[in-house]
């Protein structure tokens, strides 16, 4: 299917939040589906199992749960992914916002200096997020949204190289860390 | 209410939502089922034994499987050129099947499934699972197959 490729209008981590939980109980369900196929009361092989389900004809439980796991882990890489993706979407929406709107704050008129020095070339990093700390945003708020990125940065190079990220991530840390940033916002 | 749970407690046992499995039981009928698998293995390799083209041995190994515990069971190994090719026997909890058994050799592996928990089951050859499974069942020609799969390629 070729999907329609359509800019995102409101661009949400809490529907990347939902959806993430929905794949997730889809991966437990068809853990389990998977799990409960394992049975030494079998009639004909591979009878039981679903055309999708093929790939696991006489994996051991190890091997299902190894499997599953990997989903799962791809899953949460992906989902951080998304996570700092539309955080960055809703940066940007929020700054053309206030260029276009011409507001009068000290945020907004950062924004449309760098509009005017930068025009579509508004980098994330030092421009955005150095306008925000200018203005007062949290600095640890900022620097830990500064840390996520090199997370983003290796995911979307195809994770080629071992990174230096001085912490761990959980899909959770990164969606705190999204909203902390998202909700900091100066109105 | 105490009399409530032991009721609830003996209904479950007189009827279990699974049937009761004598894993004893499962577990040496898998080893019958498996030095069956050999006997096949050996009469189709019957010739090349006799030719000495190959050399076949089996010693024990250990399985670890949940509900049946650790137990001995032969691993059969083909030597055929100066290469070895082991079934390995890897449990009767398996997805979709009555047990599993691999045929390693130095370049793949390929699995074979117990199509029965019977001493005499028909035994599977997994050719391909994804995108789509493709099985057949063991014979000379699958044999083969999977030997040529398993085994280093010829020169």
């Amino acid at each position: 299917m070729t999907l329609l490729l359509e800019p995102q209008g409101d661009p949400n981590i809490d529907s990347v939040w939902t959806w993430f939980e929905f794949q997730i109980a889809l991966i437990s369900q068809s853990r389990s589906d998977v799990l409960r196929s394992i049975s030494p009361c079998r009639s004909p092989v591979g009878a039981a199992l679903r055309s999708h389900e093929a790939r696991f004809f006489g994996f051991t439980q190890t091997e299902v749960e190894e499997f599953f796991e990997a989903q799962r882990g791809e899953l949460e890489l992906l989902t951080m992914f998304e996570l700092l993706a539309t955080t960055e979407a809703i940066l940007r929406i929020e700054v053309k916002a206030r260029v276009t709107a011409r507001k009068k704050d000290p945020l907004s008129r950062r924004f449309r200096e760098l509009a005017r020095g930068g025009g579509d070339r508004i980098r994330l990093d030092e421009d955005i997020l150095g306008a925000m700390k200018e203005d007062g945003v949290s600095a640890n708020i900022i620097a830990a949204f500064r840390g996520a990125l090199k997370l983003r940065h290796w995911l979307a190079h195809g994770r080629h190289w071992h990174p230096k990220l001085g912490r761990g991530y959980a899909p959770s840390d990164v969606f705190d860390i999204s909203r902390a940033l998202i909700q900091s916002i100066p109105a | 209410m105490e009399d409530q749970l032991v009721d609830f407690l003996r209904v479950k046992r007189d009827h279990p939502a699974r049937p009761v499995i004598d894993w004893q039981w499962r577990k040496a009928t898998w080893i019958r089922t498996v030095e069956s698998l050999y006997a096949l293995v050996r009469e189709m390799l019957r010739d090349s034994i006799a030719s000495q083209d190959v050399t076949v041995r089996t010693f024990d190994a250990q399985v670890t499987e949940d509900f049946v515990g650790t137990y001995s069971i032969p691993v059969l190994e083909i030597e055929a050129g100066g290469e070895r090719v082991e079934f390995r026997p890897k449990g009767i909890t398996v997805v979709g099947a009555s047990g599993r058994v691999d045929i390693r050799g130095e370049r793949d592996t390929v699995t074979l499934l117990a199509d029965q928990p019977e001493v005499n089951t028909r035994w599977t050859v997994v050719l391909q699972r994804v995108p789509h499974l493709k099985a057949a069942q063991l014979d000379r020609e699958s044999l083969k197959y999977a030997l040529e799969r398993v085994m280093l390629p010829l020169p």
